[in-house]
């Protein structure tokens, strides 16, 4: 689901019937910015996803943060690696929907992985909100885009509890990485 | 009875209680483009019953119903909109009554183009549009059809650009670029008027730099120049325009131009949107990234944004966020157009990839693509990068006013951009950078970044929205000024690297801070310094407490003319003393008498053509002291009381009677 544009701040139980019998039904009255019932404004994160019959591209897609990531994606989760600050933008924190931990280090790692960042997103966006209907990848030569097929995927939930921590299966060897997070079994 | 009596009671008290508002939910969001000439706040709704509620937030126009309804939104010079109001949210825009086309367009130097103004709804019937050329650039020639509908134009050959480049790609300023204004004026058939603005211009704003942006015209100067290369799928060819060629990249990667036998220039091409920031990756530019992290560049359109969102988008995108308005370059507003809505109301609500492009970040200068080959690497010195915004008169007029400077042709003479007159005739001297040394037969000039540094200094304060920082470098003090006093080590402090003898220098290459300060001279028989006397030194800003004016007319960086105006002496003194010309008479008429009068010549400075010094020590001395003065032209401004004590000191020494000659030794 694209996360972009206006949606309902939800429905306040509805008390007007009663007053209503009692005479007392006054209309609706204006609504102040912020009230109960005004539809938050809130801004896309992403682009929408630009559709040429079954193949689909998401030129600017969602990520944990303003930094530098890779992606994967497999089974309806996207996990990210990396999150070096990217030189010469204000960084700005905010909830992307991803959850993130610190990625496991191997002994031997090089110095510029020893500080990366794993971030998950188990819902990450799919043409037209139809998740399981696409399979996604992300394509990262030219910029990060999202490349969608329509194609029936199975969709899979991580079952490992916590912060993701992996990127590879060396990070967790000898068990595996599991989207970002080491699979039961590691050390 | 007791129970049905609370409850009446009750009944009563509940019925009396404030009603509270009914939950609205049936929305309609309605947008406008800023330029397209619609106010939101004009909208109307009908039937009017139906609306509850409305609120404009951020570019938006929220309406609220209380049931559903078919409602028609309507204003004044937009096409009217036919909704059914549900539960939930509906979005639409509201668009003009008619379509204009792009409201920026890069049509090229010398090339025609037709704007028309196209009915977008039957609600245009009744009403007119009279398109007009409004100011800006003027075309070389216009014509209006169509009754007022149709404008076609023509824009000029290109001004003289870049003088002092003998090839390669050719720098286009703000001002240069060729903008001109067009105006559609809408008129009702109920008499009321409204203009909207379009803004063709002739060419894109350039760096200089061979990394350039898809989209974005490059105007390349060279003998015979051929497109040597060009990436796959590309159907790029050069235009000739006036005395240059034009290549527009039309696919990212790498476009080869060549002309005669050495000329080669390797243009990249690529997306603002597509280039990773990790420059601070694996120690490459570790100190740069983290220092720009600060830098009032990086902040510049966050800052814009405020509190309330931008007040003039347009302006703001322009020069504060990456991109050319009007090119497929993957630049801020491009990539806009790609999310469709308007911009919110703060910074932190953009989505990352308008982040990312908001602000004067390293692709601002450094260009979207891969770095420069060596040949071509001097141009990120050149005064062009920054040219992109700031030669922008009448509003913006750094590099204006500073062209009108004599350091800005400062290594107009090729025997300047060699040896040690390289340090202070060109930039790449000043910073001590070979590697970027231009190619013979091309002149720079001393450049922006000789003074200024965009990563910011460690030592400069923090860049605060009260007091942003100058970005200036700081250079080593000159070792020949001692104790250099707070004044000068201001913004003033750039200057003095250059405007300062070095240490151990036979004859003076520049003295103004040693003259206005009283350094450098000393009593000729035992080479005692001569005391002190720096009236001047106490300036608030040093020496820009005087050289802080500029042309006429220009806004924002006419300082950087260094000019003096007469105010700057008034201020201080209520009757100057008019220039005295006789300092200087005397600091020639003296070298004479030391037998060491600089050759005459009107191609060089002394500095050029320094005179031996002679062997005798006290000799030595004086001719120090003349040459100090000589070396300034203005030290009967900057210090007349030291100037005349450099010269009584050096003529007290001649007319002693062992000194009435003296040894030559000149070459």
């Amino acid at each position: 689901m694209s996360s972009r544009g206006l949606r309902a701040a939800g429905s306040a139980p509805v008390l007007g019937l009663w007053f209503a019998l009692l005479g007392c039904e006054r209309g609706a009255s204006p609504a102040p910015a912020g009230s109960a019932g005004m539809p938050q404004l809130r801004y896309a994160q992403a682009s929408e996803f630009v559709c040429e019959g079954p193949r689909c591209t998401q030129r600017h897609v969602r990520l944990p943060d303003d930094g530098e990531w890779r992606c994967a994606e497999r089974e309806g989760v996207v996990w990210c690696a990396g999150g070096e600050r990217a030189a010469g933008v204000v960084s700005v924190a905010s909830d992307r929907g991803y959850l993130c931990g610190e990625r496991r280090i191997p002994r031997d790692a090089p110095a510029d992985r020893r500080r990366e960042r794993i971030c998950v997103d188990p819902s990450p966006d799919v043409p037209r909100g139809a998740r399981g209907a696409y399979s996604c990848r992300f394509a990262q030569e030219r910029g990060i885009t999202r490349e969608c097929v329509e194609k029936a995927t199975s969709v899979r939930s991580i079952s490992v509890q916590g912060p993701p921590n992996c990127w590879l299966d060396a990070d967790c060897a000898p068990a595996m990485c599991d989207r970002g997070h080491c699979a039961s079994g590691a050390p | 009875m007791m129970s049905a009596r609370l409850a009446a009671t009750l009944l009563v008290l509940v019925a009396c209680q404030p009603a509270r508002p009914k939950p609205i939910e049936r929305w309609v969001s309605v947008r406008a483009n800023p330029r397209a000439g619609i106010e939101l706040s004009e909208v109307a709704v009908t039937p009017k019953g139906a609306l509850a509620t409305r609120h404009v937030e951020a570019g938006r126009l929220l309406l609220g119903f209380s049931s559903d309804a078919r409602v028609t939104i309507a204003a004044p010079f937009a096409c009217p909109l036919e909704i059914e109001a549900r539960r939930g949210v509906v979005e639409r825009d509201l668009v003009p009554l008619f379509e204009l086309g792009p409201a920026f367009r890069v049509v090229g130097f010398a090339h025609s183009f037709e704007i028309r103004a196209e009915p977008a709804c039957v609600a245009a019937q009744g009403a007119t549009v009279d398109l007009a050329v409004a100011g800006g650039a003027p075309l070389a020639e216009q014509a209006v059809a169509d009754g007022g509908r149709t404008l076609r134009g023509t824009t000029t050959d290109p001004p003289p650009l870049a003088p002092g480049l003998r090839s390669g790609v050719v720098p286009v300023s703000a001002g240069d670029r060729g903008a001109t204004r067009i105006e559609a004026r809408t008129r009702l058939p109920d008499g009321r008027t409204r203009i909207r603005e379009l803004e063709v211009s002739a060419t894109t704003r350039a760096s200089g730099l061979t990394t350039v942006a898809l989209d974005h015209r490059v105007l390349l100067r060279g003998d015979a120049l051929r497109l040597l290369e060009r990436p796959t799928g590309s159907n790029a060819e050069l235009r000739a325009v006036a005395s240059l060629v034009e290549l527009v990249p039309d696919v990212t990667g790498r476009f080869v131009v060549g002309g005669a036998p050495s000329e080669r220039f390797v243009i990249e091409a690529g997306r603002y949107d597509e280039v990773p920031l990790d420059c601070g990756r694996s120690d490459c530019h570790r100190v740069l990234a983290a220092s720009a992290a600060s830098s009032p560049m990086t902040h510049a359109l966050e800052n814009d944004f405020g509190a309330r969102g931008l007040a003039d988008p347009s302006c703001a995108l322009a020069c504060h966020a990456a991109g050319e308005p009007g090119s497929d370059d993957g630049g801020f507003v491009d990539v806009l157009a790609d999310f469709g809505g308007p911009l919110p109301p703060s910074f932190a609500a953009l989505p990352r990839a308008l982040r990312r492009l908001g602000g004067v970040g390293c692709l601002a200068c450094h260009g979207p693509s891969a770095i420069p080959e060596p040949g071509s690497r001097f141009a990120v010195l050149g005064t062009g990068v920054c040219a992109v915004c700031h030669d922008a008169p009448p509003r913006y007029g750094h590099v204006g006013a500073f062209g009108s400077t004599r350091m800005a042709h400062a290594d107009r003479d090729p025997r300047t951009r060699e040896g040690p007159c390289a340090r202070c005739h060109t930039t790449f001297g000043a910073l001590g950078r070979e590697t970027h040394r231009p190619p013979a037969g091309t002149s720079l000039g001393i450049g922006c970044a000789a003074c200024h540094d965009v990563h910011p200094h460690a030592a400069d304060a923090p860049s605060t929205p009260a007091r942003p920082s100058r970005l200036l470098r700081e250079y080593p003090l000159p070792a020949t000024l001692g104790v250099v006093p707070p004044s000068m080590l201001g913004a003033s402090r750039v200057c003095l690297g250059c405007h300062a003898p070095s240490e151990g220098a036979a004859w003076p290459e520049a003295s103004a801070a040693a003259v206005l300060l009283g350094r450098g001279g000393s009593a000729p028989v035992d080479g005692a310094p001569l005391p002190a006397v720096a009236p001047h030194a106490g300036d608030a800003r040093g020496c820009l407490s005087c050289h802080g004016s500029g042309p006429e007319g220009l806004g924002r960086g006419a300082a950087h003319a260094f000019a003096v105006a007469k105010e700057s002496c008034t201020s201080c003194h209520s009757n100057p003393r008019p220039r005295d010309p006789t300092l200087a008479a005397r600091a020639a008429a003296l070298l004479d008498r030391l037998g060491r009068s600089a050759k005459k010549s009107s191609e060089k400075p002394a500095h050029a053509r320094p005179p031996a010094r002679p062997a005798d020590p006290a000799l030595a001395r004086a001719f120090a002291n003349v040459a100090l003065v000589i070396e300034d032209p203005a030290a009967d401004v900057h210090n007349p009381r030291y100037a005349a004590l450099l010269l009584d000191a050096a003529e007290a020494v001649l007319a002693l009677p062992s000194r009435g000659t003296h040894t030559t030794n000149a070459p």
